[in-house]
């Protein structure tokens, strides 16, 4: 009995907390609707080009912290290693803070736009949450054993996830491929070259 | 003394609010609120003489009359709705779907008790019966405000003040019926006073962001409003996509 009151309490609070925080969050946000709109759709128009790419993923790379390990002493090194951490997590948030920008816009958009799907709304939704997620857990992760441990994390998971679908792959029956096979067989029998 | 006096501050901020009101021709904004305000001090005034006369039938009269208020709250929170989002019709429209599925969820515990024991209605007690209505108002409140902050939809003060009041009641009220009998010798004598230092609070709250009307604001500027919404939404998936392929490839 005690559990479902406490139920009651926790919902109870939590919306009474929520209130609070909205109410502050919204004050600050009519403060700034200005400048929001302003840089909500700039992010829209953010691109993620190449060179962008290659100096971020140089943030990761061992070349770097290899050459100075290689021509300084320890404490440079580990000194060195430390401002790259930094600069990684630093870049990690810009990152996260264009995508918040991003779907700030798309949101403000969508709010006043009679055709929005729920559906829609909900998938995106549940994408967003989905970076965000990953953003904490690589900030975790490079927190935890800085941007080069974490790059051989991630390559070491992704290859296993890779090495995990293949192997699902080979064991279940392909659908699609059967599919396709069926297909096949079919225009081959319209042109008179089946094998029966 | 203590329960006079608030009784009293109550009847007189719930006038000062509607004599506002009424001066600043405001009642046409927000009809329901006002009229759920002006229920609830006609409640109040006739419930005084009852407690003093009458002490054995105040119980009574009281409960039903507060099924009446909890009743009307439900209207305050669909005119807050309606209000608040006349000028988003994207977000009205998620409201609609996901308030329909909360309402639902709160109010199908209530089903289930009846179910399970049918002399539950009115209620094995009226506080529970209550608390469960209030639970329900509150699961609404709850998803209005998760969708304003989500959508990040602009209030007005006078509505920011009616809906934080009244949450801030709502949330009050279910701690106050659920934890009535649990506590101690040492807290119970302050606890019938709770909820009346509660609603004058809240009373106090509405007199400050209802004291004067604003004026709308008319702040929705957007360059890609005319944008279609599947395309708005697939150009937003794309670069979602786009970012999180970015984080992969500069990481791995």
């Amino acid at each position: 009995m005690m559990s479902v009151e406490a139920y009651f309490l926790m919902a109870a609070a939590i919306a009474l907390a929520v209130s609070v925080l909205f109410l502050r969050r919204e004050t600050r946000r009519s403060f700034n609707e200005e400048r929001h709109a302003s840089e909500g759709d700039a992010s829209v128009l953010f691109s993620w080009d190449q060179l962008t790419s290659e100096l971020s993923a140089r943030i990761f790379d061992r070349e770097d912290s290899d050459f100075v390990a290689r021509e300084s002493s320890g404490q440079i090194a580990r000194s060195f290693r430390m401002e790259r951490a930094g600069l990684a997590l630093d870049w990690l948030l810009q990152v996260r803070k264009h995508v918040n920008l991003l779907m700030r816009a798309h949101l403000r958009s969508a709010r006043g736009n009679p055709g929005l799907k729920p559906s829609g709304e909900l998938r995106l939704g549940f994408e967003f949450l989905l970076f965000q997620v990953t953003c904490g857990i690589f900030y975790l992760v490079i927190w935890l054993v800085g941007p080069l441990h974490a790059a051989a994390l991630v390559g070491y998971s992704l290859k296993l996830a890779g090495q995990l679908r293949k192997m699902t792959e080979d064991i279940l029956p392909d659908g699609t491929q059967v599919a396709v096979e069926l297909l096949e067989n079919k225009s081959q029998a319209k042109n008179g070259t089946a094998a029966f | 003394m203590v329960a006079t006096t608030l009784w009293l501050l109550g009847l007189a901020l719930e006038s000062v609010l509607l004599v506002r009101a009424i001066q600043g021709n405001v009642l046409k904004h927000y009809r329901i609120f006002y009229l759920y305000l002006a229920c609830v001090l006609v409640r109040d005034a006739s419930l005084m003489p009852v407690y003093y006369l009458w002490p054995q039938v105040y119980r009574y009269a009281y409960w039903y009359c507060d099924f009446l208020a909890v009743a009307m709250g439900c209207g305050v929170v669909w005119e807050v709705y309606k209000v608040a989002l006349s000028r988003y019709p994207g977000a009205a429209r998620m409201a609609r779907n996901v308030l329909p599925f909360l309402f639902i969820f709160a109010t199908s515990r209530i089903f289930a008790k009846a179910w399970n024991s049918p002399n539950w209605i009115p209620g094995s007690t009226t506080l529970e019966t209550e608390r469960d209505l209030r639970v329900v108002q509150m699961a609404l409140l709850f998803g209005l405000i998760a969708l304003f902050a989500y959508y990040a939809i602009p209030l007005r003060r006078d509505l920011k003040g009616i809906m934080y009041g009244f949450s801030i009641y709502v949330a009050i009220t279910v701690i106050h019926l659920t934890f009535g009998n649990y506590l101690g010798e040492s807290v119970r004598y302050l606890w019938p006073y709770i909820l009346p230092v509660a609603y004058i609070f809240v009373l106090l709250i509405w007199c400050w962001t209802l004291w004067s009307y604003e004026t709308a604001q008319e702040t929705e500027v957007s360059s890609r409003l005319e944008v279609d919404y599947q395309s708005l939404a697939s150009a937003t998936r794309r670069q979602l996509r786009a970012a999180h392929n970015y984080l992969f490839k500069a990481i791995r």
